[in-house]
């Protein structure tokens, strides 16, 4: 195309309601009549229209009745206005203004060519607010009409690389005290010195006062954890404890009140459970046209790319291809794609998570429940695959106690939470506000739950679940937790870069509870075989130097942890899976302490890749569940 | 000036008071005790007074917690403190280790009695994980505590739980923590040829002194029944007898059954019962603290009489 000739001025102002409405109509008939559409789907997409108060082409769009290129087409018409392909015809790159990106992914536009002294602009929705305000009313400017997907690939194309560098380096740059690219900082690089040349020293000079020393701090630090942690469950048996979102103040939603919300779905070499994956959004009760879905995906991983594309999904689902660049890890990813994100809530759903069809209803609820402070919403998260070999339970009991105990008690306590890896809905201008996701940092969900909390925004639990797959494999399992652990020091060594400030910001509780919580996790994983072996050691053969070790009252400390906070443990989680109402894995729960061991493995493994490769992202493969393959095998015969 | 400020005022003046008379009587029992026992150490009463008073103080609140006005929460814990006091003043000697297991005894009862109340107003997991939990402590106890306190949970929350789970689900909610801490603590003590697991066990059993139960004398030998009538007393009066009253009263014919039992390793004491009626007792006042005038006075009546027995 060498000049677009129809050229029309976009008003200043956006066309009143009935207008919009008649036009509507208008659109439905046109596409009626290039068969596009039957009558029948024109009469339920405008029924669907009105209950969803969304935009008759979203509606279409979304329920996956009319391709978006033919619709545009539709509505180039319908305006009077020129297609383009934004694949064949790319823009200027000199044009595009970097201040500008978050609009033109906002309100899908952006600067295509300057020809003759006027400025092209193409646009998906040449009706949108943001359009009319920067460019409404101007004799210089014509609009051009293409899809939201050229849009979305044009600004990828052009600004792609410059996504990815922020991607990586926007949080480090504009807040470097709250970012993990440091692991560890001078002035801890000094306390750590001190602190083992003190240890060396002590040791050498009195090596048995010293031993008993760190004996019972270890022991007395785990002991008040332990009881931190009973503390918690306790607090949780209580059936109403939490933010407790009702049915009827879901039903009494209405559609057209709904924002548009963002799922980020990071994906990796998983092709395999897209389907599943597709089948779960698609179930979400929540209005189609609302949903701006994106799979988050590396451009290299051609399969995942491929898989996605070859199964025709709906309009409401975007490929996001994220440009390769180091560190390759998820939160890199996402922050990535949330420069395209347009919704006021955004999500992120791991591939095979399966959230109960509310979810994204009851979060709406439950932020305008809690007013302007909240920036996220954790919602709890559990495994459909229990069952499937003691490795799953014991992941089940353990995800039990943590969202259904844990994480609802330390919201009760109003302490800072640890979010999950995924179902955490944040209020997009929040999240951006604190400097989004910590690309070195490889839990970067806790860490930012707990960066919430510093900053004074508030973040909460909702009674809404999401069932994931297990880890059923002893070696993919040890992949995953030590990334997990590595990711935990990580964040303790972020936030105690200054502990006073810390302190002053999350208040006495917040930071008691961050020691304990966090601290406690990673304490407990490393010191767990090193005071639980020297005890059995000692009880069989009662070596001199372990008795020396172990004087009267360090030996009740250490016999409390052994007895006392060890049953407690198991009972916790025989509570967390009763609460869940999962009574057949509460026999189960006697097997943790061997869970623990793995705990440990685990711990030295992250620590170990802390020194080593701080940044590194433990893959954890999904789909290999038998509960997946054969959903998968089901979803292959349907489709 | 607001009445809210007078009132708040007032309140906060007469809590001055009360934490001035609290700490003169505190002084004065220990004085009292400790001149009693001026040979031995002055460590022991002083210790046991400080526990005794400390425990009504608890009571207090939780007395006020329970909506009954501050003068007469106060008069009621005044004369649990004293009956403990007295019960050391007439006693040859005080044992801190022995005091301590009664002490330890009665706060078991009464923690379940509260439990159970709990659990009879909101039937829930959080009641059933509380006694749950406390039962695993509970092997600090005496045996016959610990096993009445274990039965007394299988009756109370058995039903709840065989509607929600099986038979086998239901016994591991219950008696898992007490098990596992049973187990463990059996095996060290097995284990330990001297010492490790000792140490737990002796911090309160080996030392005891068990005076064996007479029930002959029981009135004269348990001053805290006539207390403890005349909180069932005032119970019945409001009725608001419930599922604690009845436990209550199974804890009254058991505990003495089971402590005088040949086989039971640590037989209960007369100072062991009478504490567990005496804060037994306690427990069901400060659940439904009584309104009414004559209720009121029916239960300081029976703590005035407690009181002239103990003397």
């Amino acid at each position: 195309m060498s000049a677009p000739s129809p050229a029309r001025v976009v008003p200043s102002e956006p066309p009143p309601a009935d207008e919009l409405k008649r036009s509507q109509v208008q659109i439905g008939r046109l596409l009626v009549d290039a068969s596009l559409i039957t009558e029948q789907q024109l009469a339920e997409a405008l029924t669907k229209q009105a209950e969803w108060g969304s935009r008759l082409g979203d509606t279409l769009m979304g329920i996956g009745w009319v391709k978006p290129k033919d619709f545009y087409r539709v509505l180039a018409h319908r305006l009077d206005l020129d297609f383009i392909n934004l694949v064949k015809e790319p823009a200027d790159e000199s044009l595009f203004d970097s201040r500008e990106y978050g609009n033109y992914a906002q309100y899908l536009f952006l600067p295509w060519r300057r020809k003759d002294g006027i400025l092209w602009i193409a646009t998906a929705d040449p009706t949108s607010p943001g359009l009319t305000a920067r460019w409404g009313g101007r004799s210089d400017v014509r609009f051009i009409m293409t899809s939201k997907f050229d849009i979305v690939w044009e600004l990828q194309r052009v600004a792609g690389k410059e996504f990815s560098q922020d991607a990586v380096l926007s949080l480090a740059d504009l807040s470097p005290e709250h970012s993990a690219r440091t692991v560890i900082t001078p002035a801890q690089k000094w306390w750590l010195a001190g602190i083992l040349l003190f240890g060396v020293v002590s040791l050498w000079l009195f090596p048995l006062p010293f031993s008993i020393a760190l004996n019972t701090v270890v022991n007395a630090i785990l002991l008040v954890s332990f009881a931190f942690r009973t503390l918690l469950c306790w607090m949780s048996c209580e059936e109403h404890i939490g933010m407790a979102i009702t049915q009827e103040e879901v039903a009494a939603l209405h559609d057209t009140d709904l924002p548009l919300y963002t799922v980020l779905v990071p994906m990796y070499k998983e092709p395999t459970v897209l389907p599943i994956l597709v089948g779960a959004l698609k179930r979400l009760d929540y209005p189609q046209a609302k949903l701006d879905i994106k799979l988050v995906l590396e451009e290299d991983d051609h399969e995942t790319i491929d898989s996605a594309k070859s199964l025709g999904l709906s309009a409401n689902f975007e490929i996001v291809r994220v440009p390769r660049s180091q560190p390759r890890t998820k939160p890199k990813a996402c922050n990535y794609a949330l420069r395209l994100a347009r919704g006021q809530y955004l999500t992120i759903y791991d591939a095979e998570d399966k959230p109960e069809p509310d979810q994204l209803k009851k979060v709406v609820v439950a932020f305008r429940k809690l007013g302007s402070h909240a920036a996220c919403i954790q919602a709890h998260l559990n495994y459909f695959n229990a069952e499937e070999n003691w490795l799953t339970r014991m992941f089940t009991l353990e995800y039990s106690l943590w969202f259904d105990m844990f994480l609802p008690a330390l919201d009760e306590l109003r302490v800072p939470i640890p979010l999950g890896g995924t179902s955490n809905h944040f209020d997009l201008s929040k999240l951006r506000q604190v400097g989004a996701w910590d690309p070195f940092n490889v839990t970067e969900d806790a860490d930012l739950g707990l960066r919430f909390a510093a900053l004074g925004f508030r973040v909460g639990v909702v009674n809404s679940v999401t069932y994931e797959e297990a880890n059923s494999q002893l070696g993919n399992w040890i992949r995953q937790r030590s990334r997990w652990i590595k990711g935990y020091i990580q964040t303790w060594l972020v936030n105690m870069r200054h502990p006073v400030k810390l302190f002053r910001r999350v208040g006495w509780k917040g930071f008691c509870s961050f020691q304990l919580f966090i601290g406690g996790c990673i304490l407990s994983g490393l010191a767990y075989p090193f005071l639980v072996i020297p005890f059995i050691v000692w009880l069989f053969t009662r070596g001199a130097l372990m008795h020396s070790l172990f004087p009267a009252p360090v030996l009740l400390i250490s016999m409390a942890n052994l007895i006392v906070g060890n049953s407690c443990l198991i009972y916790l989680s025989m509570l967390a899976v009763a609460k869940r109402r999962f009574p057949a894995l509460l026999p189960y729960a006697l097997t943790v302490p061997g869970y623990w061991f793995l705990q440990s493995v685990a711990a030295y493994k992250g620590l170990w890749q802390l020194i080593t490769k701080p940044f590194y992202w433990e893959k954890t493969v999904h789909g290999i569940s038998k509960y997946t393959h054969a959903e998968i095998r089901h979803s292959g015969a349907n489709h | 000036m607001p009445k809210s400020v007078i009132r708040a005022r007032i309140t906060s003046g007469s809590r001055r008071w009360q934490i001035v008379v609290v700490v003169t009587c505190l002084l004065l029992s220990v004085g009292v005790v400790s001149n009693r026992h001026p040979l031995g150490s002055w460590v022991a009463p002083v210790t046991a007074v400080l526990m005794a008073v400390l425990a009504s103080s608890f009571w207090y609140l939780h007395l006020q917690s329970g909506g009954l006005p501050g003068a007469w929460c106060f008069l009621f814990s005044f004369l649990l403190a004293a009956q403990s006091v007295a019960w050391l003043w007439r006693a040859p000697r005080v044992d801190v280790a022995e005091w301590q297991a009664a002490l330890g005894c009665a706060a078991f009862t009464y923690a379940m009695l509260w439990v159970f109340e709990v659990h009879n107003r909101e039937a829930g997991l959080r009641a059933l994980a509380t006694a749950a939990l406390l039962l695993s402590i509970g092997i600090l106890a005496k045996p016959p505590v610990l096993i009445c306190c274990a039965l007394l949970t299988l009756a109370v929350f058995f039903d709840e739980r065989r509607r929600t789970g099986r038979l086998w689900h239901s016994m591991l909610l219950l008696l898992t923590p007490v098990l596992l801490c049973t187990v463990g603590v059996a095996i060290l003590h097995a284990l330990a040829v001297e010492g490790v697991a000792d140490l737990a066990w002796t911090v309160d059993h080996n030392r005891l002194d068990p005076s064996p139960l007479h029930l002959s004398s029981l009135a004269r030998q348990i001053p805290a029944l006539p207390f403890c009538a005349a909180v069932l007393t005032t119970r019945l009066l409001m009725r608001k007898t419930a599922s604690p009253d009845l436990a209550f009263l199974f804890l009254l014919l058991a505990l003495p059954t089971l402590g005088m039992a040949p086989w039971m390793p640590k037989p209960l004491s007369i100072m062991d019962v009478s504490m567990i009626i005496s804060w037994g007792a306690a427990c069901l006042l400060a659940l439904d603290p009584p309104i009414p005038k004559l209720s009121r006075t029916v239960a300081l009546a029976g703590a005035s009489l407690s009181l002239y027995f103990c003397r």
